[in-house]
Parts: C-alpha cells; structure tokens; sequence
C-alpha cells in the first residue's frame, strides 16, 4: 500500500537554482572543460561534415601524385597511393570517435553491472568477480587487446569489442568501491525498508548516487580507448584496409617515413587533439562534478 | 611487515594461475589451425593430422592447459610454430633490452616528472608553470608511437643525429655480462660501445617515458602544492632555512609518499607502451616479440611473451605495494 503525504509548497521559497542549472554554470567557468568541449565539437562537426567538408575522396588512389608534401591542391599532402591525406584525416575521425565512444560505453555497462553486483551483494559473487578482474588487470590493457585482436581478426566492431572488454575491470572496480561506499547509508536502508527489491536498490537508488566519479572516468575512459583503438591501427590489427583510420594511417606511413614524413605528422596531429579534448573534458568534468577527486 | 611480504606472495599463487588461464584460453579460441599455418592450407589431411597428433592438439584441451603449465613451471613455454626455436630461449635473449629500456624511460620519467613538478609548484602561475601543463597534458595525450615517429623524423631523417632503430651499431656489442648493453660498456670500461647504446637508447626510452613523465609531473605538482602550504614549512622558513633546502629536504620528501605509487603504477604501463615503442624503433625485446608473433600468426610466440609479460606485471606491482607500506608506516598491512 502506498501513502501519499501532500506537503504545502511555500512559495516565498527563494528559487534555487536546479542541480543541473547549477552543473551548466560551474561547467562553464571551468577552463579547461571548455577548451575541450570546443575542440571536441570542432572535431565531432568535421565526422558528421566529413563529405562535405573533404575536398577529394578519401578512397580514390591517384598514383602519379603519390608521397607529394602539402601543396595548394593538398594542404596535407598525399600518402603512398596518391589519396588525399586532408580528406581521410576527416573521415578518420568518425573512427575514432565512433570506436571511442563505443567501447567505453561497453566497458561501462559490463563494468557497472559486475562492479554493482560484487559490490553490493559481495560474498562468494564478489570474490569471483574481482577475482576475474584482477586476473585482467594483471595484463597491460593494450596487450590484452592485441591478443584479443590476434584471436578475433581485424575489424572497427571487433577493435570495440577488445577495447571495450579490456576496460571492463577499471569500471568494474570504481562501481563496486562507489556501491560499498553507499549501501550502508540511512537512505539504503530507508529505501529497503519500504520494500524495494535488490534491482530497485542498486538501480534507482545507489547508482544515481555515484555517477559523478564514474562519468569522470568514463570521459577520459574514451581518450584512453582512442589511443588504444590507434595503437592497435598502428600495429596492423585495427580497421581494414583501405578505411581511413588514423592509427591504420600511420602504421602505413611508417614504411614511407624517409621520404615523405608528412603521411604520419597529421594523423597524429589529429589523434593528439581529439585525446586532448577527452582529456581536458574529464578533468573539468572532475573540478565540477567531484571536487574532492581533485 | 614479513608476515605481510609471505602472504602477499600466496595471494600471486591464484592470481598467476588465472594469468597463465587466461592466455591459455584466449589463444586457443584462435580461429587458425596451427597445422595449417605450418603445413600451408594444401597440406594433405593426413599431415595436418599428424602434425596435430605431434604438437599435442588431439588431446582435451584441460590436459593441453596442464601440460603448458607443467611446462611454464619449468620454464618450457614451447616451440614457435614458425621458427621452430624454443620460446623461452628466445624470451631470456630478448629480456635484457626491454629491461634497459624500461629502466632508461622510468629514470627519465622521475627525474623530468620530478624535477618539472616541484618547479611548477613552487612558480605556480608562471609561464614555467603553464608551459610544463601544457607539455604534460601532450604527453598524456600523445600517441608514444606517433611521438616516437616524430623523433625519427627530426633527429633520425631530418638532423642525422641519432640512429632510428635498433640497439647497438654493427659490431659494436660490448662483451655480455648482464645482457643491459650501457651498464656492460661501463664495466668493461669500452667508452665505444657506451656512446653508440647510449645513442640507440635515447630516443626509445623518451618516447616510451613521456606518458609517465607527464603524470609524475602533474601529480609531483599537485602534491607540492599541498604540502608547500602546510604549517611545518612555513615554520621551516621561520626559522631562516633557505629555501632550497625548505622545498627540497621538508617540502619535498613528503610530496613524494603519493608519487611514488604513481611511478609504481607507471612501471607496469611501460610494459604496455614498450610493445609499441619497440615496434616503432625496431628494439629488439619482449614487445617486438610479441607483435612478429601476432603479424606471423604464431601463436604460442604470443601466449608465451603474453604470460612472461603478465608475470612481471603482477610481480612488479607486488615490489610497489610493499615498497609502499615500507616507506609510508601510515598504510596497514592486514
């Protein structure tokens, strides 16, 4: 049975400003948040323009005009097979934004859900979890993903699925110190005691409660996946051949680096920014939303 | 505290049989044949048969993932499928070139991370302070393998002044000691062999610390600050010390506690980097390994060099731990 309290609302109340007003606006005063909110929507505005934005065809080869350094025609040259560096570097970024994105948020909801489940029931399911966890965290996360790469074969979903999976103990233990942390609050208990079921408990009440540390880690969660994502382009095992991607880019243009040492200098360039842009996103994210993680 | 080290080391007994199941597992869910990679895909069915029979592949794979580990135990991480050399030989040989390169890159990342830090801190605000922020978050931003090209191209291609890949120039190996090419030139005292390592070592062991570098820089900086404005330093400057020794003997040696689990932190992570500065510099260690082994399809290479790897890991970040609890008496060991 549920009982519904009216309580009269006092309206000479002075207006608060809304959690969320109150996030924009400490948001807005943090530097370094804004910087990368501006670069990231730079970058994510020439992924979704991409087509438009790109003067040639990312895919059409032009051999004569192979290696050639930036030019008026090239403002970043052309790579080994002639094609316009400017307009893969451009639809590089749906790539990498797309795999970023992707695998964090795998890594996310498997690492909430374990992370969740040790934490709050603990016991034998806790030490099984962690035990699994530990186990992953005892490689370097981008040895695991090559190994996962050997295992899977090439591809931008099976470079998601590596990543993402590699990232689940990270999330996983930040999840499970958050829940230890809360589920023994008055409220916890409060809310148990008028009935909730587990799923409700861990769901509606403790997981709102410690989102704040988990979107900090999340947001340069994707920085780390992108470096990843590039490394594993780099050595070979990302993207097929010819997406343009700009680890897979700079694996190529290593071979050609004496010649003609523009083919690796913007995929990089680009690489470093969009790192940077998570980068300064998640540390004032952090000042914002968890001072004391500072 | 002994009591402490012992069960610690117990506690790696299930945590390494889990590393050496994991890899196990993983590399057997390969979708490639290993008789096939051998043979070719026209061997006959017989021979693959045979050849299956031979390498032990017809067995239930529990007693595979037993024989392997009986044979890790005593140090036999198999054969390669390509080279037919023994994986273990090939691990000792290769293992003193990630050493020295993770020794080189760690030693740059301190005294840089360290030494940038504490000055940050003490000019806070300054345009020192700015520039070496904006230098550490490139460096937490930067792709190492990208940075590693880039100083190919500036002091390999375009300046001549270091050479771009490999460990030691042709003829030049000083004679072995400990397998660590700088540190055998100085105890045969051949000056040689020391400048020509030393010239090889450089730019890897940059490239390879520069992430480390910069998260020991930023976090030396934030600590610094804390400290710098407690009660006991301003009482040390009260009492006429200068302030080098302010900041350095009373400031620092206390902003160090947290650092050092960072540096810790960053051993294990230049395990991972060294894969990727190793390819890009064409270093002959555990890292190139593991990739020629990915490229070849050779996957016992890899299961080997990944369990090798995983093992250090696990040791290294167990030396940290308790490396922790000595320094700082403040952390319970249960």
């Amino acid at each position: 049975m549920e009982a519904k309290i009216e309580v009269p609302i006092n309206q000479n109340f002075e207006k608060r400003k809304g959690p969320f007003a109150e996030f924009v606006t400490r948001f807005m005063g943090s530097t370094s948040a804004m910087i990368g909110l501006i670069l990231l929507a730079i970058l994510i505005f020439s992924a979704v323009f991409a087509p438009v934005l790109a003067p040639y065809d990312p895919y059409e080869s032009n051999l004569p005009e192979a290696l050639n350094g930036p030019s008026g025609a090239h403002i970043m040259g052309t790579d080994e097979l002639g094609r316009d560096i400017f307009s893969r570097t451009l639809y590089g970024a749906r790539i990498s934004l797309l795999v970023g994105v992707e695998a964090v948020a795998l890594a996310l909801t498997c690492g909430i859900l374990l992370g969740a489940l040790a934490g709050f029931y603990g016991g034998k399911i806790d030490t099984t979890i962690m035990g699994i966890m530990d186990v992953m965290l005892s490689f370097p996360s981008i040895l695991l993903a090559i190994a996962f790469m050997t295992v899977m074969g090439r591809g931008v979903e099976k470079a998601v699925i590596a990543i993402g999976i590699v990232s689940i103990p990270e999330y996983a233990r930040i999840v499970r110190a958050s829940v230890l942390s809360v589920k023994e609050n008055v409220y916890i208990t409060a809310a148990r005691a008028i009935g909730n079921n587990d799923k409700r408990l861990i769901f509606v009440h403790i997981l709102p409660n410690i989102m704040a540390p988990i979107i900090v880690r999340a947001t340069v969660g994707v920085s780390v996946a992108i470096l990843e994502a590039a490394a594993l382009g780099f050595l070979g095992l990302g993207v097929e051949p010819p997406t343009a991607e700009w680890g897979t880019m700079l694996g190529a243009g290593r071979q050609t680096i004496f010649n003609a040492p523009h083919i690796v200098t913007f995929p990089g360039l680009a690489i470093t920014l969009t790192v940077m842009a998570f980068n300064l996103l998640g540390d004032g994210l952090r000042d914002v939303l968890d001072p004391r993680l500072k | 505290m002994i009591t402490y080290i012992i069960r610690r080391i117990f506690l790696l007994i299930p945590v390494l049989f889990g590393v050496s199941l994991a890899t196990f597992v993983v590399m057997h869910l390969f979708t490639t044949d290993p008789a096939e990679i051998i043979l070719g895909q026209h061997a006959t069915v017989e021979r693959a048969a045979a050849l299956r029979e031979e390498m032990g592949l017809n067995k239930p794979i529990y007693i595979q993932f037993g024989d392997y580990l009986s044979g890790a135990l005593q140090g036999d991480l198999g054969k390669s499928v390509i080279t037919k050399s023994s994986i273990s030989e090939e691990l000792i040989k290769r293992f003193p070139a990630t050493v020295e390169l993770a020794i080189a890159a760690i030693c740059i990342a301190m005294v840089l991370g360290v030494t940038l830090g504490t000055i940050s801190a003490v000019k806070q605000n300054s345009i020192f302070d700015y520039g070496t922020m904006v230098a550490a978050l490139m460096g937490v931003s930067m792709p190492i393998f990208w940075l590693g090209l880039m100083m190919i191209i500036i002091f390999s291609v375009t300046l001549g002044w270091l050479p771009s890949s490999g460990r030691i120039g042709i003829g030049m190996q000083p004679d072995n000691i400990t397998g660590l090419y700088i540190l055998d030139s100085l105890l045969t005292g051949n000056m040689e062999s020391l400048r020509d390592a030393f010239e090889h070592l450089i730019m890897p062991a940059m490239a390879l610390g520069s992430y480390s570098t910069a998260i020991i820089a930023r976090m030396t900086r934030a600590t610094m600050l804390e400290t710098i404005r407690q009660d006991y330093i301003r009482t040390a400057r009260a009492k006429g010390l200068s302030e080098t020794v302010v900041i350095i003997k009373h400031g620092l040696r206390n902003a160090l506690i947290p650092v050092v689990t960072v540096i810790g932190l960053q051993v294990g992570s230049l395990l991972g980097g060294a894969v990727l500065t190793e390819t890009v510099f064409s270093w002959p260690g555990i890292g190139s390994y593991v990739v020629e082994g990915v490229m070849a399809s050779d996957y016992p290479r890899v299961q080997g060099a990944v369990l090798l790897i995983g093992t250090i890991f696990v040791m290294v970040n167990l030396m940290v731990d308790v490396l922790y609890s000595y320094l700082d008496p403040r952390i319970k060991h249960m």
